[in-house]
């Protein structure tokens, strides 16, 4: 608790910017599903056939994966507030339809046909009968939609948009309660104050008269206006923080900005930090982040689109994911493949390697290592069908990994389990499991104290690190290029494991380690 | 005035109104009845344009509906609903004055004429900030009366509005209704499917039998001279009789009463009276009545060829030939009178009535035609 709030105290800033971006973002998703949903659902009461069609899709829509919609609108849309905006949209639409259109359709129809009988047009019917009549079931549907979507924005991190989902995200990298805490615990009082306000608006807005007679208060026309007043307001003061960041970040808006993407786990985001610190610190061009994005064909489908100028990859990635080369070893050959494609299909530039290699390293927890005698990729071979695989889904999944692995050497281990991230470590720390896929510069490796196996067999490609660089960027800012450069060769695999190991062990901030670094190389001052 | 001509519909190719021709006076309190399913309400719901026309056409005063604009006619015609019709979400006041709202009248007017239409319907000033699920059916439906006559329009059409009311209230409600009528001199066009509503507040009904007008009079009229064996099935065998306000004299009077001239003896007098068996004689000039000579009057009398002159009473009542029988049965002693002259508005003699015509005709409204007794003698 107390460490929660030192780092509460510590990040307060960062968390204020992300709190308003993460309620900018909600309200703005909102408004848009208001726009489009109450207009809808008034549409489709006048045909019941396409309400039920209108409604299936919504539902339909509703089902898909948020994480899943987010990816596939990517290549469309691009990255950033954009694809969460239309994501959470999506989701919050199925109720606000679904209500108006109950609102309207279950007043008793005899009310209406009295209406036009009086003499009301039709607009009058509208605003005067039917909708105050639907008015709790339109905002109750608003405020399903309101406090669904103060959660479904925070997965709007994932597409290098922000928002309190950040800090959740970091938090789970580093398998830092606190840090997902941090995020996880505003997102919940936002949601909370979202609800509190809207129930207010919902109690405003439901007349008086459809309560049951026994509940029906006899207030003064001016007490109760101040009523509804308060609740507008509140409303309000919602709608005010969007407009007035919206407008003020208009007018922030230089013209010489570059923007660099990092992906979401923390070794991207420190080199996403070190090009950030060295682009700001050695010119004068804004540098605008878009980190955190889900994976490296996310990141790719940004870069290509102009979302982002720049971002780290490894060149076994490029060479696999990417471009869809075959599988090749050799280090050299790889890199000059990747950076002949990259430049002629993609017109990506990419620079020299970093220094360091993120390679996967098969370990074994140290008494698997010991009961096994395992010390390279062979002895796995033979020893696998005593042992439990934990690794990455990624790692099932990708052709050259444990497929390639099976097929190649024949091997079944006795049991294998896909994990996510760090929790890999702590299932081998607690002896879940014998073997896992690290990573080289992995800060867990050293915390675990993993056994790391020797790639005797020339199994894994090589990753070196590279940054990938839109080629327009150095025509359009040239002093750009050899600034970028000073960081080519200056990383050791040794050094960034340590970055890692600081950050998600040490508990540092990415922003602070990175600077920190730098500073160590007399790069920046 | 509101006027049908051949107005025809039909719904799924079957006729629910076939050519329906009818003109509803101003001023007119014009009751649609029939069974349901008739097509009433259809046709009342095609004056407000709520249901469309197939064919034929209904002009309100000489303008045909087709080519009045839907929204701005029905603001000028007032509408009530079976159950009040009030929207729950408004108050009171706010009910009464939607349609001036929909006109355009300030608030300020809206709420004096929300006032008053309160008054206009028996409700207390402290009922218009309620809502209607705070008020009682009948009060409910005074609102939806007020509502109606808050735009002060000429016409007002009315759609079964105090059928689901309990008998106490509807009556009350039935009696308001028509001294409204009467004081604002409304065209009322009412449907239901009650004959006692019907009576109560007509000045002519119109029955609907499968989608045409089988019969429109007054109620008088239908009773008395039903048009077919249908009207006079809906109107039912009591319905007259039951009704004793629509029974005049003339409809029971007997004609050709024992008359004598005065020029006549006091012997002739009993010597006619005897032959007839009655015990009075009235005195007539050509057709115009002097007098009663009573047998109680000449029994007495010692000088039998004595004129008849000097026992000529005035000591009776007589009736116009219009007179109903309720106020005649209201109005006559039965220990004094015995015969009782009925005269047309010339004074003219025109028939009689005696006690017991009057007992027969009051007693026929518990017979019914299928309990005809045979039986001539002993004790019923």
């Amino acid at each position: 608790m107390n460490a929660l709030f030192s780092m509460f105290l510590e990040r307060k800033e960062e968390l204020l910017d992300l709190f308003i971006q993460h309620l900018n973002m909600t309200t703005l998703a909102v408004l848009i599903s208001l726009v489009v949903g109450i207009p809808l659902g008034l549409l489709i009461t006048k045909n019941k056939p396409v309400a039920s069609v209108v409604i299936g899709i919504a539902n339909l829509l509703q089902s898909i994966p948020s994480i899943a919609l987010l990816a596939f609108m990517v290549p469309f849309v691009g990255i950033g507030e954009k694809p969460a905006i239309i994501m959470v949209v999506v989701y919050a639409l199925l109720p606000i339809i679904k209500n108006t259109y109950t609102g309207i359709t279950s007043i008793d129809p005899g009310k209406i046909e009295v209406a036009s009988g009086i003499g009301l047009s039709p607009m009058q019917r509208l605003t005067q009968i039917q909708l105050p009549m639907a008015a709790s079931f339109i905002m109750a549907g608003i405020r399903i939609s309101a406090v669904t979507a103060v959660g479904t924005v925070t997965i709007a991190a994932f597409a290098g948009a922000g928002g309190l989902g950040w800090f959740i995200n970091l938090g789970l990298n580093a398998n830092d309660a606190n840090l997902v805490l941090l995020g996880a615990i505003p997102a919940s009082l936002l949601a909370l104050l979202v609800d509190f306000i809207l129930s207010k608006l919902e109690k405003a807005v439901t007349p008086e008269g459809l309560k049951p007679p026994a509940e029906i208060v006899q207030t003064a026309p001016k007490k109760a206006f101040a009523r509804k007043a308060v609740a507008f307001a509140l409303c309000g003061v919602m709608l005010a923080v969007p407009v007035f960041s919206g407008v003020s970040s208009v007018l922030k808006k230089q013209d010489r900005t570059v923007v660099v993407g990092s992906e979401n786990f923390t070794e991207s985001i420190i080199l996403g930090y070190l090009y950030q610190n060295m682009i700001e610190s050695n010119t004068d061009i804004h540098v605008e982040k878009r980190f955190n994005l889900n994976g490296s064909p996310l990141a790719f489908a940004a870069l290509e689109r102009g979302d982002i100028d720049m971002f780290t990859d490894y060149t076994g990635i490029a060479s696999g994911v990417l471009l869809k080369l075959p599988m090749e070893t050799d280090t050299k050959k790889v890199y000059q493949e990747v950076k002949m494609l990259m430049d002629q299909k993609h017109n990506v530039f990419v620079s020299e390697p970093l220094g360091f290699s993120n390679e996967y390293v098969i370990s074994a927890s140290p008494k698997a290592a010991k009961a096994y005698g395992l010390k390279a990729l062979s002895d796995l071979v033979a020893n696998a069908p005593k042992l439990r695989f934990g690794c990455t889904t990624s790692f099932t999944q990708r052709k050259d990994c444990l497929p390639k692995m099976e097929s190649q050497f024949g091997i079944h281990f006795k049991s294998v389990l896909g994990l996510e991230g760090n929790i890999r470590y702590q299932a081998i720390a607690s002896d879940k499991v014998d073997v896992t896929d690290a990573y080289s510069t992995d800060a867990m490796t050293v915390k675990v104290a993993l056994v790391p196996l020797k790639d005797d067999l020339g199994f894994f490609p090589p990753y070196q690190a590279v940054n990938l660089v839109r080629k327009d960027l150095f025509s359009k800012n040239p002093e750009i290029k050899p600034v970028l450069e000073k960081l080519n060769n200056s990383i050791t695999t040794k050094e960034m494991a340590k970055m890692n190991y600081d950050v998600d062990i040490g508990g540092k901030k990415a922003d602070v380690v990175a600077r920190d670094f730098l500073k160590s190389k007399g790069l920046i001052s | 005035m509101v006027q049908f001509i051949n107005v025809y519909k039909s719904y799924k190719n079957k006729p629910v109104l076939r050519n329906i021709s009818l003109t509803v006076k101003s001023g007119e309190f014009m009751v649609l009845i029939g069974a349901s399913g008739c097509g009433k309400t259809t046709l009342l719901k095609m004056i407000n344009k709520l249901n469309s026309i197939d064919r034929g056409d209904i002009l309100l005063d000489g303008t045909s509906v087709t080519r009045m604009n839907d929204t701005e006619m029905r603001r000028k015609i007032g509408y009530v609903v079976q159950d009040g019709g009030l929207f729950p979400h408004l108050t009171v006041a706010e009910n009464i004055g939607i349609v001036l709202k929909a006109l355009g009248v300030p608030k300020k007017q809206r709420e004096i004429r929300a006032n008053k239409m309160l008054k206009m319907v028996d409700l207390d000033l402290s009922y218009r900030d309620l809502y209607p699920s705070q008020l009682s059916g009948g009060q409910q439906h005074r609102v939806g009366v007020a509502r109606a006559f808050a735009a002060d329009p000429s016409l007002i059409l009315m759609d079964e509005p105090f059928s689901a009311l309990d008998p106490v209230v509807r009556a009350e409600l039935q009696d308001g209704l028509v001294q409204l009528q009467k004081h604002y001199r409304k065209t009322i066009i009412f449907v239901t499917h009650d004959m006692d509503e019907a009576v109560q507040l007509a000045s002519r009904i119109c029955i609907i039998q499968d989608g045409h007008v089988a019969q429109c009079d007054t109620p008088e009229n239908i009773f008395k001279h039903p048009a077919n064996s249908y009207v006079e099935k809906f109107v039912g065998p009591h319905k007259l009789w039951s009704n004793p306000e629509f029974i005049k004299a003339r409809d029971i009077m007997k004609t050709d009463p024992c008359r004598i001239s005065r020029d006549r003896t006091v012997l002739q007098a009993l010597q006619t009276m005897n032959r007839y068996a009655v015990d009075s004689l009235l005195v007539t000039d050509r057709q115009e009545i002097e007098g009663i000579i009573w047998l109680s009057d000449l029994q007495n009398c010692q000088n039998r060829s004595s004129s008849l002159r000097n026992f000529i009473s005035d000591d009776y009542i007589s009736v116009y030939e219009d007179t109903s029988l309720k106020k005649i049965v209201n109005t006559i002693d039965y220990n004094i009178s015995g015969i009782i002259p009925v005269l047309s508005h010339k004074k003219q003699l025109v028939g009689y009535l005696t006690k017991s015509i009057l007992l027969s005709t009051l007693s026929k409204q518990y017979k019914t035609t299928t309990e005809v007794s045979n039986a001539r003698s002993g004790i019923i």
